[in-house]
């Protein structure tokens, strides 16, 4: 669910734009890079923040 | 116990208008069943078992099988443990018609007895998500060449598991090869984020407290990909990627479990290696009797013979004494 919420807000930015994602599901935080390297997108950071994680996800260019 | 009234114990064996075994004419059960074709309890009536390795069934068959399947058996087909569709109530007097039609689209009988089966595989690294190794197409290779060969002192069942969840119980094969990736770090890439510990389900990957680095404990990884998976850097890379090759495991009334007897093999070994297991089969169970492998190999001496023979196919993957198969019983208390 996480994911396809990610995937949600990654619609919606351009391409190449930089979002950041903050979860605080400790399940999702081990499946949601998979899922995001998957799409073709890249996480440039991991910054961990108390009980949340922030992902800041690169949009694939194409 | 109910009595049927269908059972039918007068008549040993039937006439049938199909060769099976090399045989026609009329057969006994045993040989039928031999050929895939299984007694019911009820009179005149047979299971008929298709081929299908690894589970999957084209599309391009399933018409043909349900069409078979209603004209000639009952109202349902049976998938059996061993992921194969089973016809039932087929009329032995239909064989050769249920043979003929099913060959139409390319689908065979498989076989019983003491022979290879056909291997089973989970859905493999093709499209789930956990996989690692190739097991659909590993399972339609060795099938294609290994299917019903071997003059064998019993059955010999193979499997393929993409990945340590092991869906396709390899540690119950007579052989079994299940996937799996070594990882590796570099460090040097590693934003510390600390998620292939989160990732890691079986504490091989710890945070370091002081760097924010990862850990990693080789003794307590199942080899699953997880960290590798997880990465958002890609510093988790897979070092090398094989099968665990397990063998001497059986289910049934007294099961055994089979030990992993080599790491990371390639795919490429993997006919040298069945090629291998066979041959000492064919050659030590003459004469045994009824015996799966894993019940000769419950003798230390002929366990370090057989592991002797095996090696020069495992190779380099090989790992240094391995345990025996052992019985697993689960009938028994105490």
């Amino acid at each position: 669910m996480t994911f396809v919420k990610a995937k949600l807000h990654l619609e919606q930015v351009g391409p190449g734009q930089l979002l950041e994602i903050i979860i605080k599901d400790l399940e999702a935080a081990r499946d949601l890079p998979r899922s995001i390297k998957d799409e073709g997108h890249r996480i440039e950071a991991v910054r961990q923040d108390g009980g949340l994680y922030h992902f800041f996800v690169r949009k694939s260019p194409t | 116990m109910p009595v049927d009234r269908f059972i039918e114990d007068e008549k040993p064996r039937v006439k049938v208008d199909v060769a099976v075994e090399g045989k026609t004419g009329e057969l006994d059960f045993t040989t039928l069943k031999t050929g895939g074709i299984i007694k019911q309890r009820q009179r005149d009536k047979f299971t008929v078992r298709l081929k299908c390795p690894g589970g999957r069934v084209p599309l391009s068959k399933l018409p043909k099988i349900a069409e078979v399947a209603a004209r000639y058996g009952g109202d349902y087909v049976h998938i059996s443990f061993r992921q194969s569709i089973e016809i039932p109530y087929v009329d032995y007097r239909d064989f050769g018609k249920v043979r003929a039609e099913l060959a139409e689209v390319g689908q065979e009988i498989a076989s019983c007895g003491p022979r290879v089966r056909v291997p089973t595989a989970c859905s493999g690294c093709e499209y789930n998500p956990n996989g690692l190794m190739d097991t659909q197409a590993a399972a339609q290779r060795i099938c294609a060449r290994f299917f019903g060969t071997g003059k064998l002192a019993h059955k010999f069942k193979i499997s393929f598991s993409g990945c340590p969840i092991d869906c396709a119980r390899t540690n119950e094969m007579d052989l079994g090869f299940q996937g799996a990736v070594k990882p590796r770090l570099n460090d040097a890439t590693c934003i510390a984020c600390g998620i292939c510990a989160h990732a890691c389900l079986e504490g091989a990957v710890e945070t370091d407290p002081a760097t924010g680095k990862p850990v990693y404990h080789p003794e307590k990884c199942l080899y699953c990909g997880d960290c590798v998976r997880a990465c958002p850097s890609e510093s988790w890379q897979a070092e090398k990627t094989g099968w665990m090759v397990r063998i001497g495991g059986r289910h049934g009334r007294h099961p055994m479990h089979a030990p992993v007897v080599a790491e990371f093999l390639p795919d490429a070994q993997v006919e040298g290696v069945i090629e291998a297991v066979l041959a000492w089969y064919e050659e030590n169970g003459q004469g045994a009797g009824r015996k799966r492998i894993g019940q000769l190999l419950l003798d230390p001496p002929t366990w370090q013979r057989f592991l002797a023979h095996l090696r020069p196919a495992l190779g380099e993957c090989a790992i240094e004494n391995p345990p025996q198969p052992r019985r697993n019983e689960i009938h028994f208390r105490g």
